[in-house]
């Protein structure tokens, strides 16, 4: 038989039957909805999360801290001695004093850090307004700073917008070498504010390494990104600076635990939808199976006319691919529908209360092809049991069946 | 010539070891021949219709062997058994069988789907088939829309598709009028004639024994017996001297559910009885329906009944001829008498014209009579006729009391008299009155 014949063939009952199949469609179809709408919850949950990590160099680097004993301190020697490792391609140090900072008359504490550009990058910081510092050109950035939008809060700040080219001034507090005190250092300089970072939690301002160096000798730095050069060095790399006695965390493990967490938060939401798929399935097998009924005269006919065993198998289980696949397309229809309906309804909510808009349901392509070839199969699956009863028919008690 | 169908100690047995067990056939062997017209003949749940499903190689055997071509279907594999039935075997079904989902074009050309040829090429192949058997313009119609008569030559179509060599029939005209059974039964004889093909057709209907080279006879899973038509040239070698066309052999034609013995009866009392031959017999059948359906006149009646018989007349002489026509056409008309009567009867018509017809009934009876009538016996005569007529008494009643005295309440004619009315009364009566079922059509 050729495939256009047994395409043509295998469609008949849209024809013949098209109330029932399109029930039968629609069953499906309902199961795979619900299959689709709550892995799509899992994947929206997971994006939520994660969309805020800037993918790319920040999975690529190792965050470096002082251990807790502080046997082991980053100083320059340190720093050299990382970027000396053959898969490190790049090391970004971070250095911390205690401040204040004045803005509009007020005063707060704040921790006034330097860095490179390439730090950003590395540890995955990006702004909510205005913009980071640019690599090769700290040196014209020298008088501007980066403030967190914690820091914001601290004066009282809602709008990250009115901060941004409105100038600040600092106080230092400048740890001694050796000793737990301070030295207060006033900076006598204006800095205009370049942008504001998203952290929520950390109250700071960051300026350009150079002007920090510039102001203050820095004898330990607080922090360092090591970037390495492949994702496959991360592991050697952490363990070789381990060694040397820091701490240190990859943002790569963090994302592969979250993502392992949400892999089995979306299994238990499948499992449910696959309940509803299940349920599906059966009604659609239970109709194969009458479908079988019904058939067994024409079955028996085609038979002694020349239709082999393998051909009636065929018509049978290709009726069911069909009819499995369509529910599989009609169910992403039904489950990507309700999904982004509840999107756009949660953002017109949210943006009505002033909240940030969020993406509750995510359909990544793969999955929903996935879901198109697993619908196939459950047809296939229905389909085949039914099939084989049929192709195994003896011709003659078939004709005679009424 | 080699047989190309050829069973050996067929057995078919359904639910073997089981209560239920029963035994289609008994251990046939038949011999068919290419090209041949065969037709299995026999009552209902003879096994006629398992011996044909055993040559489309549907049934498993319980014994024996069916050889096709020379080659037992029973070692066939699956493979080879899908091949055979497509090109070897065409079938036609009593219910047609069409595929309802499937339009005339596509059900036609179904075995070729299977047998995976090119859509191009089936459906030319198709429309030929369709314009042959004058189906072209319902070839994208559905079954559903179709006649039974259109079914089944779709059927026919189908059945040719991959132009097999032997094609079998069963009961394919059971479901169909009259008119389309003629047609598709003449289609096959030309299916035989023209295109060759080997026919076996299974039918419980003696009218269509005469268009098979032979017949097979089956009756209780058992071949009762081999009956050549002696109208067919036949393809079956015969020596000379071993099968001998008997009378027996037409008039199992005749009588298609007779045992030979039956026959022999028959012939043996014919011979006894009257004067003419059976095919005299059955040909003088023919002439007296077409007269008593007014098709043809006294005149030609008479013509048939005196043309020699090689001439397909009768074949009578001019005077038994001329009497016979004279008698028929005598009591046809006094029939009418009998007719009349019961009408006014039934309208409640004045008595005195229903007793107008009672003597002129009484007269006919007495046509025969050359003795004198008394006014008595008349009146008595006339009274018991009229009784008869409405159906009030019985033939013996009638009988009884012409033969009784007068003395006694009776017309008091002599007993051979009186057999003599009776049965020329109820001759009248039969022609005259419309018999049970033939009311309930008239109502219908």
């Amino acid at each position: 038989m050729k495939l256009k014949d047994i395409a043509k063939l295998s469609t008949r009952m849209f024809k013949t039957n098209p109330a029932r199949t399109w029930l039968t469609i629609l069953g499906m179809g309902v199961g795979i909805a619900a299959v689709v709408v709550l892995v799509g919850l899992g994947f929206g949950l997971q994006g939520l999360l994660l969309e805020k990590i800037v993918y790319g160099e920040t999975l690529l680097s190792l965050s470096v801290v002082n251990p807790p004993s502080k046997a082991v301190i980053l100083d320059a020697a340190h720093l050299a001695s990382f970027a000396k490792i053959d898969q490190v391609k790049d090391v970004s140090p971070l250095v911390s004093f205690p401040a204040l900072m004045t803005y509009g008359g007020l005063t707060g504490n704040v921790f006034l850090q330097g860095v490179n550009a390439s730090y950003f990058r590395y540890s995955g910081i990006i702004t909510e307004e205005g913009e980071l510092f640019k690599d090769g050109e700290e040196e014209q950035a020298r008088s501007s700073v980066i403030i967190s939008k914690g820091a914001l809060k601290l004066f009282g700040i809602k709008n990250p917008s009115e901060v941004v080219g409105k100038s600040v001034r600092f106080r230092v507090f400048v740890p001694k070498e050796g000793a737990a005190e301070t030295e207060e250092v006033s900076l006598n300089k204006d800095y205009r504010v370049r942008g504001v970072t998203n952290d929520n939690s950390a109250i700071i301002a960051i300026m350009p390494l150079v002007e920090f160096s510039s102001k203050f000798h820095i004898g330990h730095y607080e922090k360092a990104q090591v970037r390495v050069i492949k994702s496959e060095f991360l592991d050697a790399v952490q363990a070789e600076l381990v060694k040397q006695g820091f701490m240190v965390t990859g943002l790569s493990k963090t994302v592969d635990q979250a993502n392992k967490i949400f892999k089995g938060v979306q299994a238990v939401l499948a499992v449910f939808g696959g309940i509803a798929l299940v349920v599906s399935a059966i009604g659609m097998f239970n109709t194969m199976t009458v479908t079988l009924l019904e058939r067994t005269n024409e079955i028996g006919v085609m038979r002694t006319i020349g239709g082999s065993p393998s051909n009636i198998k065929v018509l049978f289980v290709s009726e069911a691919i069909i009819v499995g696949f369509l529910g599989g397309v009609a169910g992403i229809a039904i489950g990507v529908g309700i999904g982004l309906l509840l999107n756009a309804l949660m953002n017109t909510v949210a943006s009505h209360f002033g909240g940030a808009a969020v993406t509750l349901f995510k359909f990544p392509l793969p999955f929903l092809l996935f879901i198109i070839a697993f619908s196939g199969i459950v047809g296939f699956l229905t389909g085949v049991f039914p099939a084989r009863r049929a192709a195994a028919l003896n011709p003659l008690d078939a004709i005679r069946y009424k | 010539m080699k047989p190309i169908i050829q069973t050996k100690e067929l057995e078919i047995t359904y639910n073997q070891g089981k209560s239920n067990e029963f035994k289609a056939l008994k251990g046939e062997t038949v011999e068919i021949y290419p090209q041949e017209y065969i037709i299995l003949f026999g009552p209902s749940g003879c096994g006629k219709s398992t011996l044909l499903y055993c040559i489309l190689g549907a049934l498993p055997s319980s014994g024996g062997e069916i050889f096709v071509k020379g080659e037992n279907i029973y070692k066939y594999t699956s493979d080879q058994m899908v091949r055979y039935q497509q090109s070897t075997i065409g079938i036609v079904y009593q219910s047609f069988n069409l595929i309802p989902s499937l339009n005339v074009l596509d059900n036609v050309s179904l075995p070729q789907i299977f047998a995976g040829v090119d859509s191009v090429e089936r459906e030319a192949r198709s429309k030929i088939l369709l314009k042959r058997f004058g189906i072209e313009n319902i070839a994208h119609k559905l079954p559903a829309n179709l006649s039974g008569g259109q079914m089944q030559r779709v059927a026919v179509a189908r059945s040719l598709i991959n132009d097999p060599e032997i094609l079998l029939a069963d009961e394919p005209v059971g479901n169909l009028d009259s008119i389309s059974a003629e047609q598709v039964m003449d289609t096959f004889e030309e299916i035989n004639q023209k295109d060759k093909k080997t026919i076996i057709l299974v039918t419980h209907d003696a009218k269509y024994l005469p268009y098979a080279h032979r017949v097979y006879y089956v009756r209780d899973g058992k071949l009762e017996r081999e009956v050549i038509n002696p109208e067919k040239a036949q393809i079956k070698k015969t020596e000379a001297g071993t099968t001998i066309i008997t009378e027996v052999e037409k008039l199992a034609r005749i009588y298609p559910y007779s045992s030979p013995d039956e026959l022999r009866v028959k012939s043996i009392i014919n011979y006894l009885t009257q004067k003419l031959n059976f095919e005299q017999l059955s040909r003088l059948e023919g002439v007296v329906k077409e007269m008593l359906e007014g098709k043809i006149s006294g005149d030609s009646f008479l013509q048939k009944m005196i043309t020699p018989f090689a001439q397909e007349g009768i074949g009578l002489t001019r005077s038994a001829g001329g009497m016979m026509t004279q008698k028929m056409k005598k009591m046809l008309e006094e029939s009418r008498d009998v007719m009349r009567l019961r009408k006014m009867r039934e309208a409640n018509a004045p008595a005195s014209y229903q007793r107008a017809f009672v003597r002129r009934l009484r007269a006919h009876l007495l046509d025969v009579y050359t003795g004198q009538v008394t006014p008595l016996q008349m009146k008595r005569f006339d009274e018991i006729i009229a009784d008869r007529v409405y159906g009030i008494t019985r033939k013996e009643d009638f009988q009884a009391l012409l033969n009784l005295p007068l003395a006694k309440g009776g017309v008091g004619f002599g007993a051979r008299t009186a057999r003599a009315m009776t049965l020329y009364l109820e001759k009248l009566l039969a022609q005259g009155v419309p018999v049970a079922h033939e009311h309930e059509q008239e109502a219908l």
